[in-house]
Parts: structure tokens; C-alpha cells; sequence
């Protein structure tokens, strides 16, 4: 019973991202994907599909070798922020400036979207004064593979505490702490309450 | 009229009371938790943390987080407390200007009774939330052994929180006064106070309205906090079996483990069995780990045990020390949130051979008693008003480094006394009076209450002047010294300028910039 929720809700992200793909909606492909990633991360299945996203060429290879020259690196990046795969550019920016330290334009755009991402992420958990509440426990939970910062903010999350105290009382960089927050929502183990 | 609150403010916990339709009441906060963590936090972000949310970041945010700041107040720097305090606290505790601890976190330092206001303020707001008016006056208790300057920092704490404080009373008289005790009973009683941070023994005679304290004893540095930590290593240990993963150094699991082993303990003194569930405490290489253990009450027991018969080896001194055996103490009460275990409740009944008071839980009791005196003095309810005695000897420092006691410890308060004193030198013009507080006939080994110098005597030989010193010690056990020089008729009125606390400028300071973070204060 336990086992059928989660992987229902992981074989409906898979078809989700498969809808968006057909129709040319990759950034929308690419986000199912990763979610399912985020609730199990070895999930073959979306492995592969993201490998082909990679493969045409829809979204930038990540590390791969021999890496291409930040040139072309940065201008790869710039092309996915104007599309709005904000995220596979922040990655790509930040892999610039872990080469390149004192490329300061670079870094100008990493904290351009990361504040975007970060509108994003405070969007989807509804506002920084929402109270976001445990939806799935036990077992249920248990199916997905989240990292430990996941199940340490879920511990924290009491269905009093605002999103903004949360990430106060995290102690994580804010950042961090509203993309993880705003993936568990999406994942269905969070609701949000304004 | 405003109401008057009780407020324990405790090691650990605060709680704040109020008479409602003539009954003390305890008034719960926003998150409708009776007690309130006495913690106060700086988070990472710059928030001004109180409370339960102090709490919840309390391992992950250890360098600015304070917690226990009461066993520092009203103490000097070099006091072997403060000294066992730094080597065991996270966050930082500087000297402060009037070898007072100071706590710094967050790169700004906090006087002790600024922390407790913090506290004290907070639980100023909770009541007056639920009461729908604003309060301003407030009853505190503090153990009974508080020296004057302890106390006269807890009173400037409620100052500085915006309360006055119409009375500090004694945490074993404030219980006892809970289980009903008038100024009728004619009793003795043993109170056994284990909380979260502090073990506290106290024998106490009641009789003629008055409440002796017959002997205190106690451990400021046990209490349920110790066992939270036993269970955690016993989970690290079982988790390390089983997963081979070692959590020690991960501040986030160990707030959660911290959190789920007191829940855990809680749980077990109303079952037999609990289970222990932290899902995605770690993850390697092969994925996601989940905490998930069983714990039953014999494991837990089996894990403080010694803990708790530590704490009957001090009892055992303590009823000695009041010249009495357990057979003569006529009442037990329990009070503290760790004796809601049943494992202590056995252990304290074994003892003295009768079961404990029941009634009134143990972590509310003593805030009761304080609403219940909050209510008799406003009321002037003679019954009620029930006479603490002090519990250290005040005196004076005298020639050779000796200690000239003038009030006896267990004398009744209010009271006064004079002694006239004269000069040892020939044209000698001033004199220096040292205050002492303590039991010890050695002055450097008592508490140094405050020192001061009465100047413009006319000079005469040796002996010549007569120099009256009176003692005070008012119903809250604070001390005042004042000397009037008779051999020139002339009254000067002196008060001991307590160190370690702070002078009236440094305290409306406080207050002014306590009110700039007013609205950052939460439950
Ligand atoms: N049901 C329970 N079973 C066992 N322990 C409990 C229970 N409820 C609370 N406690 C423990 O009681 C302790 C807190 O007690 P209390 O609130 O009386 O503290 P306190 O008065 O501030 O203590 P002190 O000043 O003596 O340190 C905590 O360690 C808490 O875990
Ligand atoms: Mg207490």
C-alpha cells in the first residue's frame, strides 16, 4: 500500500515529464525528472530520460570531459537563463567560477539566479509567511531518497512554524533551505498553509 | 486593578501562573505548551530567538544559543560554578565589567540579568496574550539558597523584562504553599526537585507561619538534561551497530536525536515501551539511513540508574543534615518535570517510607505557589502570607580576615539589626564596611555582598566614635546596610552596593535597548 503511493507518485511525474517532452515543454520535462531524482535518486528510469535531454542537447552536460572553455560555458549558461532553465544555468555558472575564481562577471550571474531561483522557490512554498505541515510520515516517506538536510527540515516543520522561521532555525543557507522545502512540497510530503 | 503573576523561572523552564475565578491557574503559550525553555538564542540570520524556537536550534546553533543562565546569575566570575559553566557551555562567558559572567553570542554581550529579562518577558507577554491586558507586576521564586545578590539580580531582571516585582519567594516555599500549606500547618516537609538542569533537596519546618529551612542540598549541574544525554548515546551506540555510521559529529542529527530522546522520556513515564523513529538522520553511498529503535522503560532505567541514586546519597546528607531521619519528615513533595518518572517516584517513596504528594505536576507546582502568594499579598490575606527565613548568615569582614555574623542564617525575614562599630586608629575619619553572606568564619570564603566606606568621621582617638551599622534583609531576603555616624549626631544612610548586579543607570539602558527588539520576541 505504502509501496504503490510512492511509486505511483513517481511513475506520474515520469508520464508528467514525458507530456511536457512530447509537447516541447522541456524545462517542464526536465523539472518532473529531477523531482523524481530528488525522491529517489537512482531511479533509472529518469536517469535515462534526463540523459537524453543531454544528448540532444536540450539541457547542457554537466561536468563532462574534456569540459568545454569557459567561453563557451558561459555562453551556454546565458543561453539557458534567457530560457528559463534557471537551474541547469546556475550549475553551469558555478562550475565557471569553481574553475575561474576571480571571474567576477560570472559571479555577477550566479547571484542573479540564484535571487530568481530563490523568488521561485519562495513562490512555490507559498510566501515566507506560509506554515507548511507534514502531509506523508512513516512509511510512506520512507519510499523516497531524500538527503539528510531533507529529513532534518522535515523534522523541524511542525505545522506552527512559519517558512521564514524555519529557515532561521535551519541554520542552512536560506537558498538551500527553500529549494528543499519547495521540493518536498512538490513532492506532496509538505502541504503549505498562507 | 492589573493582575499579579507567578513566574518560575527556572533553569530550564519557565512557567507563568495567574489566580483565575480564585484558582491558580497555569497559562500556556501560542504553541499551548505549559512550560517555556528559559533559552534564548541569536539565529544564524540575526533573529532574536525565546522559547521552544530557541530550543529547536539549540544543538545546531550551540555557540549562540544560552541556555541555563540561571545557574550564573548573581555569581562572580572566578565562582567555581561559573568556572564549571565555561568548561561545559557552548557559547562563550566573558567578565564582565563587575566580575560579573557576561554571556556573549552572536558578537554582542549580554549581562545575566538581561538574559533572565529576555526570559522574564517573554513570559510577561504569554500571560498578558491570554489575559487581554497588560500586566506589570509579578511574584518570582528562586531556590532557596539564593545569596542576596542572586536575588537582587532576579529583581532587576523582572525590571528589566517591565515587571515589578512585589516579591521573590522561595521555590520550596512556593511548592509547599501549592499542596496547601498555611500559616497553620505545623509540618515537616521534604521537597525533591529534580528539573532539567538542577537537583534540588530541601527539608522545611513549618510552624507559627513561619517556613524554616531546616538544610538544602543539591547538584546545580543534574538534571533531566543528563538522562536526554544518556539515551542519546545509548541510540548513537545502536545506531552505529547497526548502520556503521557515526553520528557524533553531524550537529543536525544530534538536534534531532537530542529532541527524540527526550520525547522518548517523556513517553516512557506513562509506557512501557516507545519507539524511536528518525527517518533520513544520514545517507551513504548506498542511499538514505533511517534511526528506527525501540526503547523500553527498563532500558532506561537501567541507563540512569546512577544518576538517580546519586541523588538519594544527598538526600540522605540533607535529612541528616536538618537533624532529622526520614521517618520525621511528615510530607514529601516532588517537584521538577523529571519526577514525573516512575522510577524516581519509587526511589523518593522508598526513601522516606510514604508515598509523594500528588496533585499538581511537578513542573507547574512551584509557579502555582507563586500566583497563590501574588494573590495573598495583593489580597492581604494574613493566611496565606507565609515568612521565609534567610538562608546564609550576613555579617561583616573584621581584623584578621574574620567573619563577625550579625544576622544568623534560618533567622525570619523581614528583619533588622544593629551593631554600633568604632574606628581602630587614633583621628581614623573613615571606616570601610565589607558585607558578607555565607557560613563560613573565614570572610574570603563567603560571599562578598558589597563593601563600602563611610567617610567624614570627626576625628578622635581610637575607640571614640560610635558608628551604627544596621542590617535589613526585607521579605524577599534582599539585604540593604546603612550606618549613621552618632558621634556626630549626623545620619548617613549608606545601601551595600551589591557587585554583580547592575547600577540603576545600567539597567534603564537595557531596558531602552531591549525595546528596539520588541517585536522580533517570539514564543
Ligand atoms: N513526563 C515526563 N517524564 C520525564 N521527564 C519529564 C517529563 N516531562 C518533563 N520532563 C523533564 O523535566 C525536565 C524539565 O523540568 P522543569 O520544567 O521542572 O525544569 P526547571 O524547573 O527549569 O528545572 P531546573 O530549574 O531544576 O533545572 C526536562 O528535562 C524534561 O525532559
Ligand atoms: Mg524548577
Amino acid at each position: 500500500m505504502d509501496e504503490s503511493r510512492t511509486t505511483k507518485k513517481i511513475r506520474a511525474l515520469l508520464q508528467e515529464g514525458l507530456d511536457h517532452y512530447g509537447e516541447g515543454r522541456v524545462e517542464e520535462a526536465e523539472r518532473c525528472w529531477g523531482e523524481v531524482l530528488f525522491l529517489d535518486s537512482d531511479n533509472a528510469e529518469a536517469r535515462d530520460y534526463l540523459q537524453t535531454l543531454l544528448d540532444e542537447g536540450e539541457i547542457p552536460k554537466r561536468d563532462a570531459a574534456p569540459p568545454a572553455g569557459p567561453g563557451d560555458l558561459v555562453d551556454d549558461a546565458l543561453g539557458l537563463m534567457h530560457e528559463g532553465h534557471l537551474e541547469a544555468a546556475l550549475e553551469l555558472f558555478e562550475t565557471v567560477t569553481r574553475r575561474e575564481s576571480d571571474r567576477l562577471d560570472v559571479q555577477g550571474y550566479v547571484d542573479m539566479v540564484r535571487s530568481k531561483l530563490l523568488t521561485r522557490y519562495r513562490e512555490r512554498v507559498g510566501g515566507m509567511d506560509a506554515v507548511p505541515a507534514v502531509v506523508m510520515g512513516g512509511g510512506d516517506l520512507m519510499k523516497y531518497n531524500l538527503p539528510a538536510t531533507a529529513g532534518f527540515l522535515l523534522s523541524l516543520v511542525d505545522g506552527r512554524t512559519a517558512v521564514n522561521d524555519l529557515v532561521s532555525l535551519s541554520g542552512l543557507d536560506p537558498f538551500d533551505a527553500l529549494r528543499t522545502l519547495s521540493s518536498l512540497l512538490e513532492a506532496g510530503i509538505l502541504r503549505s498553509e498562507a | 486593578m492589573s493582575r499579579v503573576i507567578g513566574i518560575d523561572l527556572g533553569t530550564t523552564n519557565s512557567c507563568v501562573t495567574v489566580i483565575e475565578n480564585g484558582q491558580p491557574t497555569v497559562i500556556p503559550n501560542a504553541g499551548g505548551y505549559r512550560t517555556t525553555p528559559s533559552m534564548f538564542a541569536i539565529s544564524h540570520d540575526g533573529k532574536r530567538l525565546v522559547g521552544h524556537l530557541a530550543k529547536r536550534q539549540a544543538i545546531t546553533n550551540s555557540r549562540n544559543t544560552v541556555y541555563a543562565s540561571k545557574r550564573l546569575i548573581g555569581r562572580r566570575f572566578d565562582s567555581a560554578e561559573v568556572q564549571k559553566a565555561i568548561d561545559l557551555c557552548p557559547f562563550e562567558i566573558v567578565r564582565g565589567a563587575n566580575d560579573d559572567p557576561r554571556i556573549k553570542i552572536a558578537g554582542k554581550t549580554f549581562t545575566c540579568p538581561e538574559i533572565a529579562g529576555i526570559i522574564l518577558r517573554e513570559m510577561k507577554r504569554v500571560a498578558e496574550e491570554y489575559i487581554g491586558e497588560p500586566v506589570s507586576e509579578a511574584v518570582i521564586t528562586v531556590p532557596a539558597y539564593f545569596n542576596d545578590t542572586q536575588r537582587q539580580s532576579t529583581k532587576d531582571a523582572g525590571k528589566i523584562a517591565g515587571l515589578e516585582v512585589l516579591r521573590i519567594i522561595n521555590e520550596p516555599t512556593a511548592a509547599a504553599m501549592a499542596y496547601g500549606a498555611t500559616n497553620r500547618s505545623e509540618e515537616k516537609i521534604a521537597i525533591y526537585d529534580l528539573g532539567g538542569g538542577t537537583f534540588d533537596i530541601s527539608v522545611l519546618d513549618m510552624s507559627d507561619g513561619v517556613i524554616e529551612v531546616l538544610a538544602t542540598a543539591g547538584n546545580t549541574f543534574l538534571g533531566g538534561e543528563d538522562f536526554d544525554r544518556r539515551i542519546v548515546m545509548h541510540l548513537l551506540e545502536r545506531f552505529q551497530e547497526e548502520e556503521s555510521i557515526d553520528l557524533r559529529t553531524d550537529p543536525m542529527a544530534l538536534q534531532r536525536l537530542k529532541d527524540a530522546a527526550e520525547k522518548a522520556k517523556c513517553d516512557l513515564s506513562s509506557r512501557e515501551s516507545t519507539e524511536v523513529s528518525l527517518p533520513f538522520i544520514s545517507s551513504d553511498d548506498s542511499g538514505p539511513r533511517h534511526l528506527q529503535l525501540e526503547l523500553d522503560r527498563g532500558t532506561l532505567e537501567s541507563l540512569v540508574d546512577d544518576l538517580v541514586q546519586g541523588t538519594v546519597k544527598t538526600v540522605e546528607a540533607c535529612v541528616q543534615d536538618a537533624g532529622l531521619t526520614p521517618g520525621d519528615v511528615d510530607r514529601v513533595i516532588l517537584v521538577g518535570g523529571q519526577t514525573r518518572m516512575p522510577l524516581i517516584q519509587k526511589t523518593a517513596g522508598e526513601f522516606f517510607g510514604k508515598g509523594p504528594h500528588k496533585g499538581v505536576n511537578p513542573d507547574e507546582v512551584v509557579a502555582i505557589g507563586a500566583a497563590m502568594q501574588a494573590e495573598a499579598l495583593v489580597s492581604d490575606d494574613k493566611d496565606l502570607l507565609l515568612l521565609d527565613v534567610t538562608p546564609l548568615s550576613l555579617g561583616i569582614a573584621t581584623a584578621g580576615g574574620h567573619f563577625a555574623k550579625l544576622i544568623e542564617r534560618n533567622t525570619t525575614v523581614p528583619v533588622r539589626k544593629t551593631h554600633i562599630f568604632t574606628t581602630t586608629r587614633d583621628n581614623q575619619t573613615a571606616v570601610k564596611i565589607r558585607v558578607l553572606q555565607g557560613e563560613s568564619d573565614v570572610a574570603a570564603d563567603n560571599d562578598l555582598l558589597g563593601e563600602f566606606v563611610l567617610s567624614g568621621i570627626r576625628p578622635a582617638p581610637q575607640g571614640g566614635p560610635e558608628i551604627d551599622v544596621c542590617f535589613d534583609i526585607d521579605a524577599n531576603g534582599i539585604v540593604s546596610v546603612s550606618a549613621t555616624d552618632l558621634s556626630t549626631g549626623k545620619e548617613q544612610s549608606i545601601t551595600v552596593n551589591a557587585t554583580g548586579t547592575l547600577s540603576q543607570d545600567e539597567i534603564q539602558k537595557i531596558i531602552e535597548e531591549h525595546e528596539l527588539y520588541e517585536v522580533e520576541l517570539k514564543a
